[in-house]
């Protein structure tokens, strides 16, 4: 292994990675725009400019490989490579790239969505000379409308082409080029073809400077002020490690978080924009309930509950416990499942257990990276079904048409939507439908009580993946709706029961999850950590 | 009517006209206060309640009364309570014992109408014989007052308050009571009225400079004002004994003290400038006028003092504790003592000066 | 700067008596107490009767009816800046919001309706929908003055602006553009000019 020496300190790194790579690994800052490590090397920035000890000219970092040199020419008798960023010489180098990229760059960092985040900003302090020698007018360039979600403010662009690579090698579209010649250069796509494939979202992400914004985040708030939260996505089964930023209680964009075993830097427009619609969504905030006639009526936790086992406990004697059944849900966490499973097997007795789920869609994208969007719609399908010993709900559809089942419990968390296809008709010879969800749909509103619940920003919990992966996801947002959140709303119900439940926190019901079923084994809430875990 | 009737039946007028003094200057001062420290200081004062700022005092009472009494937890109550009570009494009795008239002869009042077989009536509540003695006693007793506050607040700033109040008057009564030593070796009687009499008839005692001077002193310490009040003095005290008292508790520690800056200026004018005397003028000339002129004549007198005090408190800068007690033990003491001394030597060599 | 040594003998016999040094403090504050208590003592506070009395001889300003003119340099009442064509000329940058010690001002921006008149200023591009300033966070530092890059917040010269309720106290938008009509001449209190909002 050849044994450098970068910025003074010795390393021993494998031969053919980059200089930059070696430097971020080993935590030393070498300033870049264009290098990315999920992209390929473009060495067109010329920021990464270090001097290289016996090289006639500054190498770039992110394309210069870490090299083994004969033992007759190693520097000093055993250095291969002597690499130093902050020379004299770099440290001009730096200053002049600089100097360049802002020529002609409009300077408005008071209203650019980057500033604060910005590359450009932070080498500017960092390596800038700190004032203007051109007294010359800058070239203006429009802004431009790329697409449906992504803007463009061409004059703040510093052409580092991550953008343009994205598109060829992550997304596979080739939607952007830059056009044009010198200072008149910029990125474009090709007329009449906006830039819309699904993954678009991520350029503005991965644009070092403002030049790339999303329309959606486009003026809504100030990087600085952002409190972030990460989280899983919950669009799909894939289960995409995201951040949630937000600000005052209400979100205000969603970035990608990197994990390399789940989505990398990526994610899909649909987990990025899609908290809009969960956010705005109608709630309900109390729970409710329907009397005879039918009308709703606002109650509390603690009486629907009362009056939810009252009327459970009647018919549990007239018919046999196995008249209630019990739908966990594929959109809800993998406590909220153990918790309604327990419910059902060991504290009211019936094994009518079902796992209610949204279709699965034939939306299924693979980009040429391998990035995929699923078409199973459903966050948590795996882990419902593992805890809930069910594949779905088709089973307890039956029992209900045949009257076997009278009284039905039900997790919701589907979002936008009610009743499934064909559902209603099903559910109208139920005796007893308890519902707990937190959209105010038909469903909700047909249910003789529907015990609210708050939408996946607002609680914590775990799903797992369609690779079988368990990941945490947390709250970002205090709610919007019920007071109260599912599993609080479930253990109520299970002390309600049976007095000997004691409710405890959703690490520990995970934890007791992970005792009690043998694809968590092993794990612990805490053991999750940033990246999720595979069954051990 | 018999004489006991119509003694009690003029006490209790003399009682409510002294008290009615005292009460509407204690106002009157309290504006004065705030409008000449105004002046001092090029400023205007309070100018706007009532006749360009005349009401002011009144409306400052009103809000005393009407504010929240806060007693906080931490106070010894009965302590606490009756501190302001004990401050304010004594500031109130030592006018008993001040003659603020020329003596009403019998034949010259109206009076009789109601069938009363009067004496000449002594402008003067309790006429008795030990009347320094008994001021300079009821005074002392204002700083319980100021030691009970000061402790009942169970806190450290009104507690030093209290003890600095207590070291002061201490050290202030013993050139106080020296001086007028002074006074009563010249009066030859401790009785007030006898006082007044013997310098109306001689000369008034402010010819006793010195004495005079040590009395002023040691009247400005006993009565906590600038340039002695340290038992009050924000910077290091907060606001001193009274810092924890709101309403008009406060209020009652504030009328104290103004009640006592016009008894105080009573005392220095019965004692050095002949108490109610008119000079070159036969007060009972004239009949009823010219008791009434005494009467005017000894507010003038008082005005005058109040002014001093006021003036002197805005003037002069606050002592240092250890400067205080300098000037009481090492200055006003031994300057107090050769007064004494001085004056009887005098009196001896000039007997016939006065008697 | 050299420091000077003044010795100064305070043990003179003169100043240990204490009283002539007395003596002369107190002429000097009769001599005061005259100039103003002789002409002022039955001056009553209308603005008529407040003339007769010269600013020159007294500190005191008979308020509401008389006014006191700022320096310059005052920190008062914030106000928002407009371009000639009565624009706002604050970008929603909230550098001010962050630069505010006292974390008082709330910004929410949006595209402006000016927008399109500068395609190639994306400054112009982004206004306030909402700013406030809670004057009663505020301590009056004049950062957000000094942080605005656009020249838009100011703080005026008004200091008499007192509020009934909470509600009142915090200034929105229209407010403080408001604030700039009446002060963008500098001449608020020289012209007896008042704020003319709901207290
Ligand atoms: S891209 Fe960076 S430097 Fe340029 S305006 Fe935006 S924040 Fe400022
Ligand atoms: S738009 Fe951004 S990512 Fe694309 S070339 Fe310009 S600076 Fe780079
Ligand atoms: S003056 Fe200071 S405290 Fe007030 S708004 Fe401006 S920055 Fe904030
Ligand atoms: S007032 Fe100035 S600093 Fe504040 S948001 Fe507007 S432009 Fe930015
Ligand atoms: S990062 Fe190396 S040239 Fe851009």
């Amino acid at each position: 292994m050849p044994k450098i020496k970068l910025n003074g300190r010795v390393l021993e790194v494998e031969a053919g990675k980059t200089i930059l790579q070696v430097a971020s690994e080993n935590g030393i800052e070498i300033p870049h725009y264009c290098y990315h490590p999920k992209l390929s090397v473009a060495g067109n920035c010329r920021m990464c400019l270090v001097e290289v000890q016996g090289m006639p000219k500054l190498a770039t970092a992110c394309s210069t490989p870490i090299m083994n040199s004969p033992p007759a020419r190693k520097i000093d008798g055993e250095f291969d490579m002597v690499i130093n960023s902050k020379s004299e010489e770099a440290a001009a180098a730096q200053k002049s790239v600089m100097e360049f990229l802002l020529l002609n760059h409009p300077t408005d960092c008071p209203v650019c969505d980057k500033a604060g985040e910005c590359r450009l900003q932070d080498y500017s302090y960092g390596y800038g000379r700190g004032y203007r020698r051109a007294v010359e007018e800058k070239t203006p360039k429009p802004k431009k409308d790329l697409g449906p979600n992504i803007a463009l403010y061409t004059q703040r662009c510093i052409l580092c082409s991550r953008c343009v690579r994205f598109c060829d090698e992550i997304v596979g579209s080739h939607e952007l080029a830059i056009a044009n010649r010198g200072c008149h250069d910029e990125i474009v796509t090709y007329p009449g073809k906006p830039l819309e494939n699904r993954l678009s979202g991520n350029v503005a992400d991965i644009c070092p400077v403002g030049a790339l914004v999303t329309k959606d985040f486009l003026f809504s708030a100030r990087v600085w002020n952002l409190k972030k939260t990460s989280s899983v996505c919950s669009g799909c089964s894939a289960g995409c490690n995201i951040q949630i930023e937000t600000m005052a209680e209400k979100i205000k964009r969603i970035q990608p978080k990197n994990n390399e075993n789940v989505n990398s830097y990526w994610i899909c427009d649909d987990g990025r924009f899609g908290y809009n619609e969960i956010q705005d969504a109608k709630r309900i905030k109390y729970p409710r309930k329907k009397d005879q006639s039918g009308n709703l009526s606002q109650t509390d936790l603690k009486t629907a509950i009362a009056e939810v086992v009252e009327k459970v406990n009647s018919l549990k004697k007239i018919y046999k416990p196995k008249a209630i059944g019990f739908l966990g849900s594929a959109h809800a966490s993998n406590e909220e499942n153990f918790l309604l499973n327990k419910l059902a097997r060991k504290i009211v007795g019936s094994s009518n257990v079902g796992l209610r789920a949204a279709e699965i869609t034939n939306d299924e994208v693979v980009f040429k990276s391998g990035f995929k969007i699923y078409g199973d719609k459903t966050p948590n399908r795996f882990g419902a079904k593992v805890i809930l010993g069910s594949e779905n709900a088709q089973e307890i559809y039956e029992k209900i048409k045949n009257g076997e089942i009278k009284a039905l419990f039900l997790l919701g968390g589907i979002p936008e939507t009610g009743f499934l296809p064909h559902e209603e008709e099903i559910f109208s010879k139920l005796e007893l439908l308890v519902v707990v969800d937190y959209l105010d749909s038909d469903l909700t509103q047909s249910a003789d009580f529907s015990l609210g619940g708050k939408n996946y920003f607002e609680k914590q919990g775990t799903f797992t993946n369609v690779q079988e992966r368990v990941q945490k996801f947390n709250q970002a947002v205090s709610s919007q709706g019920s007071f109260v959140s599912d599993v609080e709303i479930l253990q109520e119900l299970m002390v309600a029961f049976d007095k000997s439940w004691k409710e405890i926190a959703v690490s520990e019901i995970f934890n007791q999850l992970a005792k009690e079923n043998e694809f968590f084994r092993g794990m612990t809430f805490y053991k999750l950590g940033q990246e999720g875990m595979l069954k051990q | 009517m018999d004489a006991f009737t119509q003694n009690l039946i003029f006490t209790v007028l003399k009682i409510a006209f002294v008290l009615t003094f005292t009460l509407l200057g204690v106002t009157m001062v309290i504006l004065a206060e705030r409008r000449f420290s105004a002046f001092i200081q090029d400023r205007l004062g309070p100018n706007r309640t009532w006749f360009g700022g005349l009401g002011q005092s009144f409306a400052d009472g009103i809000k005393l009364i009407v504010k929240e009494d806060v007693i906080p937890n931490h106070v010894d109550r009965l302590v606490y309570l009756l501190a302001p009570v004990v401050m304010m009494t004594p500031a109130l009795m030592i006018g008993a014992v001040i003659p603020f008239g020329a003596t009403i002869p019998s034949g010259e009042l109206w009076l009789p109408l109601l069938g009363a077989n009067l004496e000449n009536l002594v402008l003067q509540i309790a006429n008795i014989n030990v009347g320094i003695l008994y001021f300079v006693s009821v005074t002392s007793i204002g700083v319980y007052g100021i030691v009970m506050g000061g402790w009942a607040q169970n806190n450290k700033y009104s507690l030093l308050g209290a003890l600095r109040a207590s070291a002061q008057m201490i050290s202030y009564e013993l050139p106080l009571g020296l001086s007028v030593v002074a006074v009563v070796l010249m009066a030859g009687s401790l009785s007030l009225g006898e006082i007044v009499k013997v310098q109306q008839e001689g000369f008034w005692f402010i010819l006793n400079f010195p004495a005079f001077l040590v009395f002023l002193i040691a009247v400005f310490a006993e009565t906590n004002r600038l340039p002695f009040d340290l038992a009050e003095c924000e910077q290091e005290l907060v606001a001193g004994y009274h810092t924890e008292y709101s309403s008009m508790k406060f209020g009652m520690f504030l009328l104290a003290e103004y009640a006592n800056l016009i008894t105080s200026s009573a005392f220095i004018v019965t004692l050095f400038f002949g108490g109610w005397d008119v000079p070159f003028y036969d007060e009972t000339a004239h009949g009823l006028a010219g008791v009434l002129l005494s009467v005017i004549v000894f507010a003038i007198k008082i005005s005058f003092f109040v002014f001093l005090f006021i003036w002197v408190r805005w003037s002069l800068p606050r002592f240092r504790y250890d400067q205080l007690m300098h000037l009481g033990w090492k200055r006003l003491l031994p300057i107090s003592l050769a007064t004494v001394v001085g004056t009887a030597i005098l009196m001896v060599l000039f007997k016939d000066l006065y008697h | 700067m050299a420091t000077k040594t003044i010795s100064v003998d305070i043990k003179t016999v003169k100043n240990d008596v204490y009283l002539v040094e007395i003596f002369k403090g107190l002429l000097l504050t009769l001599k005061h107490f005259l100039k103003i208590g002789a002409k002022s003592a039955y001056l009553a506070p209308t603005e008529r009767r407040a003339g007769k009395l010269s600013t020159n001889n007294r500190a005191t300003i008979q308020y509401p009816e008389e006014k006191w003119v700022p320096y310059p340099q005052y920190r008062g009442l914030h106000r928002l800046n407009k371009d000639e064509q009565d624009r706002t000329k604050c970008v929603a940058c909230e550098m001010c919001a962050t630069a505010c010690p006292a974390d008082c001002i709330f910004i929410e921006a949006e595209r402006s309706p000016w927008a399109d008149e500068f395609p190639n200023d994306p400054k112009r591009e982004k206004h306030p929908k909402i700013y406030e300033i809670d004057v009663l966070r505020c301590i009056f530092c004049g950062f957000c003055e000094e942080a605005c890059p656009c020249e838009a917040i100011e703080l005026t010269e008004i200091y008499d602006f007192a509020a009934y309720s909470r509600e009142n106290a915090v200034y929105d938008k229209e407010k403080l553009e408001r604030v700039y009509d009446l002060t963008k001449d500098g001449k608020f209190y020289q012209e007896g000019r008042k704020l003319d909002f709901e207290f």
